[in-house]
């Protein structure tokens, strides 16, 4: 193998694909990125199992091969590096990689690419494209709710629907649930549904670069893994099995106290006085009473905070508590510029919508304290 | 030099009664139950016209009928009872900053230190016990001394409108004539016991070698003693939040009988729970004391995972608690309930199991309807039933034991 490529242009697909290699892991070669020669150039993949990140850069290639290298060291490296041509050279017989440049000449120990384990490619099944800004903001509106705990796998991930030319995308950790819906660009067809690990899109999110075009989706046609491709960018998941429960149950149908006020405000004096919320819940208070929205929070062997808020303030006189790590997560992603708070007791799911559209909704159940 | 004074309103329910429906006053008034002709409550208070003819707080309303047919039978009130005693606590803190309230109608007030401020303590007593008829037209006895059980006794000495001031240093010498049964915690199977040495007074209890009672009574025999002599060292303490919530009942004859004892425990379980859940709190420490016959007193705790305050939780806790430590061979004297390693309750209830905030719901349900009709309104089902499947269970699984 002997290819020509820019520093930048290198350090920058490196910067991608190692996203996908784990800081812990007990399989020595996954710390490696593999490099091969392809028609476009130069071919990156990383992964850590779970996910996979493919990436193409544009290089002369000489001669054909491919090596797997330590993706740190060859990403601190290029990064370092000014940006100018670099040539990487394989050493078959001792499975080093020399890298050449006007200034350096380094030389890094490999492993054999037969050893990496094969990260699958999109090959046929059911292939849709979403717009990108879309999907990112979808993603982010949604990865919030999932749970961490390995305990119940399913709610580790995002429950992905494909239905004609939408697509619905959920989140849940048993105590919020983010809902957000989308239009698809390019495809359409039956129901269809997958467990995305939030992870992974998460990962997918960081990786995609502001732009205009679409995003493919792809579901493995033996169903356990997905591909998403943005132009010369793919990350491959593998999907979680099980049954995802049955969130549409615990959407609120109605309100009988609904609060419009601006996110920013809200966002802002929520955080405030969720300073003062330190106990293992993290409870702030809504209070609506006589038109007026009051947030209060209080520790024992802290202090307390309390704050109106300029609020619209509609239905019955209520008191409900919150963690207000849910609060403030919500509002920080709901994306418009007014919000709308909908609930119908102190122990029932209170509802967090934007103001002007229907395409988002995310669901808090309360703490129940002594009010 | 503490002093200490205990106030219980006289004839407390009754009282209210008369006070708001002028023609009862002078009538015999008996409160109780749900007010319905031949139910099967008890008496929850009599006025002291009804007295004379026998009727007494807890007796069945059926006797209480038979007694004094003529007297005028109303159900409970709580809500009027409530505000009544709110009205009579806000004098009582402006006599001193340390009020514990015991019920609606008694409290302990800490006066000491205030004599320059209050003047002397019998006037301070004459002086409370006329701003509570005036103010609230309510009888209140008075009793103080120098500690808590002194004073309680004094209040209850000369009842109704009483006022009993116990001198410092003469605590022994007042109590030494009364009967034991006037003694706090001494009830009617303790009595029986320290009757049988030939004692009969408080006074011939104080003259008994501490020794002896350590030896029958363990740790309480030693309490009982120095409550027998006047001393009782325990502080006045305001209501805050508690450490622990506790209740415990002693049988009029021993048990044996498990269905009955995991019913007393449950039923005690839902005292202390809805006292937790009035306080705003949540437990994570479950106790159960036991005192078997002859007098060994056992306490067994375990903890929970995460704090709660459902009734579900913590019985299923209480009970799991008996399985491993209630011995069926031994006759039970006493059993309580407890609680302890309060908190703040803040529990974040879960989208997907919808049960949890219904099961809450349910309790507070049920706390509203005590508060409404009284404590004994409504329990949960004790279940008797599998209670007995236990049994048959067991019984099952020792057929299995003896099975190859």
């Amino acid at each position: 193998m002997k290819v020509t490529c820019a520093a930048s242009t290198l350090g920058q697909g490196l910067h991608t694909v190692a996203r996908a290699v784990s800081a812990r892991t007990t399989l020595p070669i996954l710390n490696n990125v593999l490099l091969q020669t392809s028609t476009q150039g130069l071919q990156l993949t990383a992964t850590n199992l779970e996910i996979g990140i493919r990436e193409v850069v544009a290089a002369e290639v000489e001669e054909e091969g491919g090596i797997t290298v330590p993706a740190r060291l060859l990403t601190d490296f290029v990064s370092a590096h000014p940006d100018e041509p670099l040539t990487l050279t394989l050493d078959k017989k001792t499975q080093s990689l020399a890298v050449h440049s006007p200034h350096f000449d380094v030389v890094i120990r490999g492993i054999d690419p037969a050893d990496f384990p094969p990260v699958p490619v999109a090959g046929d099944g059911r292939k849709v494209s979403v717009p990108q800004a879309d999907l990112r903001q979808a993603i982010e509106q949604t990865v919030v709710a999932a749970s961490t705990d390995e305990g119940r796998p399913v709610l580790t991930g995002v429950y992905v629907q494909l239905n004609g030319g939408k697509a619905t995308l959920a989140a849940t950790d048993g105590h919020r649930l983010a809902v957000r819906n989308l239009a698809l660009q390019t495809g359409g067809g039956d129901v269809e549904t997958v467990i995305i690990p939030a992870r992974a899109l998460a990962e997918l999110s960081r990786i995609l670069k502001a732009g205009s075009e679409a995003i493919d989706l792809t579901v493995g046609a033996q169903r356990n893994q997905v591909f998403f491709r943005s132009g010369e960018t793919e990350l491959m998941s593998r999907l979680i099995e099980g049954t995802y429960p049955n969130y549409q149950q615990v959407i609120p149908s109605q309100s009988t106290t609904t609060i419009t006020a601006k996110t920013q405000d809200l966002l802002f004096t929520t955080r405030v006085v969720s300073l003062f919320s330190k106990d293992a819940a993290n409870v702030i208070k809504f209070k609506a009473e006589s038109g007026k929205l009051t947030l209060t929070a209080n520790t024992s062997e802290v202090g307390n905070s309390v704050a109106g808020v300029e609020a619209r303030v509609e239905g019955q006189d209520l008191q409900v508590a919150f963690n207000s790590k849910y609060v403030l997560d919500a509002l920080s992603i709901v994306g418009s510029e007014e919000v709308q708070l909908g609930f119908t007791g102190p122990l029932n799911p209170g509802a967090i919508r934007p103001v002007g559209r229907d395409d988002y909704l995310y669901i808090i159940m309360p703490v129940r304290v002594a009010m | 030099m503490r002093v200490v004074m205990h106030v219980d309103l006289d004839a407390f329910y009754a009282s209210v009664e008369q006070l708001r429906r002028p023609e009862l006053r002078g009538r015999p008034v008996v409160v109780g139950g749900a007010g319905a002709p031949g139910e099967r409550g008890v008496v929850s208070a009599a006025s002291y016209e009804a007295r004379p003819f026998g009727v007494r707080s807890a007796m069945p309303l059926s006797r209480a009928r038979r007694l004094c047919p003529q007297a005028v039978f109303l159900p409970c009130d709580f809500p009027a009872y409530r505000a009544a005693s709110q009205q009579v606590f806000r004098i009582l803190d402006a006599y001193s900053p340390l009020v514990e309230p015991i019920a609606l109608d008694e409290a302990y007030l800490e006066l000491t230190g205030a004599e320059a401020l209050l003047g002397p303590p019998f006037e301070v007593g004459r002086r409370l016990r006329d701003q509570v008829k005036r103010e609230c037209g309510l009888d209140l006895s008075v009793g103080i001394a120098s500690c808590k059980l002194v004073a309680k006794v004094a209040s209850e000495l000369r009842k109704p409108r009483s006022l009993v001031v116990v001198p410092p240093g003469e605590e022994a010498a007042f109590l030494g004539p009364l009967a034991l049964r006037k003694l706090p915690g001494c009830g009617p199977a303790t009595a029986v016991r320290i009757e049988r040495l030939g004692v009969h007074t408080i006074g011939e209890l104080a003259a008994l070698p501490q020794a002896l009672l350590a030896e029958l009574f363990g740790q309480f025999g030693r309490v009982l003693h120095e409550h027998a002599r006047g001393v009782d060292p325990t502080p006045v303490v305001p209501p805050g939040d508690p450490k622990s919530i506790s209740r415990e009942t002693t049988f009029d004859a021993n048990v044996l009988d498990r269905a009955r004892l995991y019913e007393t425990a449950q039923a005690l379980m839902q005292d202390v729970t809805h006292s937790l859940r009035a306080h705003g709190m949540a437990a994570r420490t479950v106790v159960l004391k036991l005192r078997y016959e002859p007098f060994e007193t056992e306490s067994r705790q375990t903890t929970l995972t995460a704090p709660t305050d459902r009734d579900d939780e913590l019985a299923r806790a209480l009970r799991a608690l008996l399985r491993a430590h209630l011995d069926p061979t031994r006759p039970v004297r006493l059993i309580g309930a407890g609680v302890q390693n309060l908190e703040a309750r803040a529990a974040q209830l879960s989208l997907l199991e919808t049960r949890s905030g219904g099961r809450a719901a349910l309790d507070e349900r049920l706390d509203s309807l005590r508060d409404r009709f009284g404590d004994h309104a409504i329990f949960r089902g004790v279940r008797a039933g599998t209670v007995q499947k236990d049994f048959r269970r067991d019984d099952l699984d020792a057929l299995r034991g003896g099975e190859p």
